[in-house]
């Protein structure tokens, strides 16, 4: 039976849902070009955050044993809808820049976090599968926004083509798992012993994990990646490679500890491994700032796969860590990238992301070269930001584990990682302005709703790295 | 009665069809039609593991999975329509903009 008062349990979900839909009339009733859309979508995600901490230290399995309310899943659901805020406020001035003003992005933004949310609060692989699909049904529309740039159109193709095929592959394997199980709630899942003899069941996890790596972007299912975040509008490749990653580790990660997978263990280190690996090599020799971000976004998954090869209980905590510092700083810095991109003026693609555009901006534009300064530095998992905290509690959770080839492996791997975005960063700070950059593109004042949205994530990532145990206080967690 | 291995054995060459289809066919409409039989092949493993198991869940799942091919079909059709727009062509090979 579903009773009513579940629903003070799910108000987050409730409000995204309400706001999702009415944005689609306001849009119908405001004046073109007015904000009251873009007013109303930060409020809603503003609430949804402080309404999220309302379920805090609960326990709870509600509508009909479909979701679970538990302290990690409001942990995933209020990273994933910081981010949401921070993408939000930086996009308005984006949208008009590009001349894509319309009410529906927002709406459609609020109905992939209504998606991711689901996900991560889901007890049910049917919740799982319609939270990924309104997720990714959304995440497609949003690729091809731009729909007068080919290379909007094709990001958008991409990851259709792709993301459609791998959610055939999802289904499969929830199919099979369903087959030999006999049910799709997870709880019941959790409590049947000795599934893992079972070849088929095997097989049927390992289709439905190779789902979420491809969400994820970890190793062999990596390739669409730099495609999509290449094409897709600059504010939204920031959102697909935080908050959906986000909502995709959310959902596996606890499946993967309570199944107790061990023979996995090897599977994850090396694709581990091998993402790290492949991250940051290919991002070396990238001269696009938006592929040189989503190969470097390849890495970070890559490092996260750290932890969940170690399956320890620091391990949630160490990725619970990571993927908040990642918000910030992987948002903060494609955002500073779209704010500095230059006005569409019918040319019907991207300008000014490549990294020769960097060159010198610390004397142009010295704000934003210090903000992604930070961003780049924490990243590269330079000690007093947020980055170096992350890292460090995922490589320990490897260590706690008996991996240590792992982690040394991984260090070594970070600080391949840290040529490029050093390179950045010199080229910002002590490389003079090439001529072809100063002479075509003046500069053009940042609005201030994009500096606040970018003083957010830096606030993010100065705060949590000068006091990492901040961000555990608030959520007393699961490691207990 | 028919045994439960036939239907799995036919919508695991279904499945199959499907996925050769997405990777030699070279035109987006098709690779997307392929995806579809391999949506509803999983529909029917659903619907035989379903009967077997004497259980509704699996069929409620494949009506859950009918709603969302459809969307995904809107969203599709939708996507490549501006493609086309753009670009008048729909073979995959010519989408390659994006690389490296």
């Amino acid at each position: 039976m579903i009773q009513l008062h579940e629903i003070y349990e799910v108000i987050p979900l409730v409000l995204i849902a309400f706001a999702a839909c009415a944005i689609l009339v306001i849009e119908a009733f405001s004046k073109k070009g007015s904000s009251a859309v873009y007013g109303f979508s930060i409020i809603t995600v503003t609430g949804a955050i402080a309404a999220s901490f309302l379920s805090l230290n609960k326990e709870l399995i509600i509508f009909n044993q479909f979701l679970r309310i538990s302290n990690a899943s409001v942990m995933f659901s209020v990273i994933i809808l910081a981010g949401i805020l921070i993408t939000i406020i930086a996009s308005k001035n984006y949208i008009e820049k590009e001349n894509i003003n319309f009410g529906e992005y927002y709406s459609l933004i609020l109905f992939s976090v209504l998606g991711m949310m689901l996900m991560v609060f889901a007890n049910d692989l049917l919740i799982i599968f319609i939270g990924l699909e309104l997720m990714s049904v959304c995440f497609y529309v949003l690729a091809g926004f731009l729909r007068l740039r080919q290379k909007s159109n094709e990001s958008a193709l991409k990851y259709f083509l792709l993301g459609a095929f791998i959610t055939g592959f999802i289904l499969y394997g929830i199919a099979l798992i369903y087959g030999i199980s006999g049910t799709t709630n997870l709880a019941e899942l959790y409590n049947q012993k000795k599934l893992f003899t079972n070849y088929v069941f095997i097989i049927g996890f390992a289709l439905f994990l190779i789902g979420f790596l491809f969400k994820i972007g970890v190793f062999p299912f990596h390739m669409w990646i730099p495609d999509v975040y290449d094409g897709a509008p600059t504010t939204l490749s920031g959102m697909f490679s935080t908050a959906g990653k986000i909502a995709a580790v959310g959902t596996i990660l606890p499946i993967i500890l309570a199944l107790n997978i061990t023979n996995f263990k090897l599977i994850f280190s090396v694709a581990a491994v091998a993402t790290m690996m492949y991250g940051n090599v290919i991002a070396l020799a990238q001269s696009n700032m938006k592929r040189l971000l989503a190969y470097s976004s390849i890495a970070s998954a890559g490092y996260i796969f750290v932890g969940v090869a170690a399956m320890n209980e620091f391990a949630l905590k160490g990725i619970a860590y990571y993927l908040i510092a990642y918000t910030f700083m992987q948002l903060g810095a494609f955002i500073i990238v779209s704010i500095l991109e230059k006005k569409d003026d019918g040319s019907r693609d991207y300008k000014n992301v490549d990294i020769d555009f960097y060159k010198g901006l610390g004397k142009r534009n010295p704000l934003m070269a210090t903000f992604m300064t930070i961003f780049l530095f924490s990243l590269a998992g330079i000690p007093p930001f947020a980055g170096f905290w992350g890292k460090y509690y995922l490589f320990y959770a490897a260590i706690q584990a008996n991996l240590i080839w792992l982690s040394v492996i991984g260090i070594l791997l970070s600080l391949i990682g840290v040529y490029y975005y050093l390179k950045i960063t010199v080229y910002m700070w002590f490389h003079e302005s090439t001529d072809l950059v100063t002479a075509g593109y003046e500069k053009e004042p940042v609005s201030r709703s994009g500096i606040f949205a970018t003083s957010l994530a830096v606030v993010g990532t100065v705060v949590l790295g000068l006091d990492p145990n901040m961000f555990f206080r608030i959520f007393k967690m699961i490691a207990e | 009665m028919i045994e439960i291995n036939y239907y799995l054995l036919v919508s695991a060459v279904l499945f199959s069809i499907g996925v050769i289809g997405v990777l030699v066919r070279r035109n987006a409409i098709i690779i997307f039609m392929c995806i579809e039989l391999m949506l509803n092949s999983i529909n029917l493993t659903l619907v035989a593991f379903s009967s077997f198991l004497g259980n509704i869940n699996g069929q409620i799942f494949v009506f859950i999975v009918m709603t969302v091919a459809a969307a995904e079909a809107a969203i599709g059709l939708a996507i490549i329509i501006s493609m086309f727009r753009n670009k008048e062509s729909l073979n995959i090979d010519e989408i390659n903009i994006l690389k490296w």
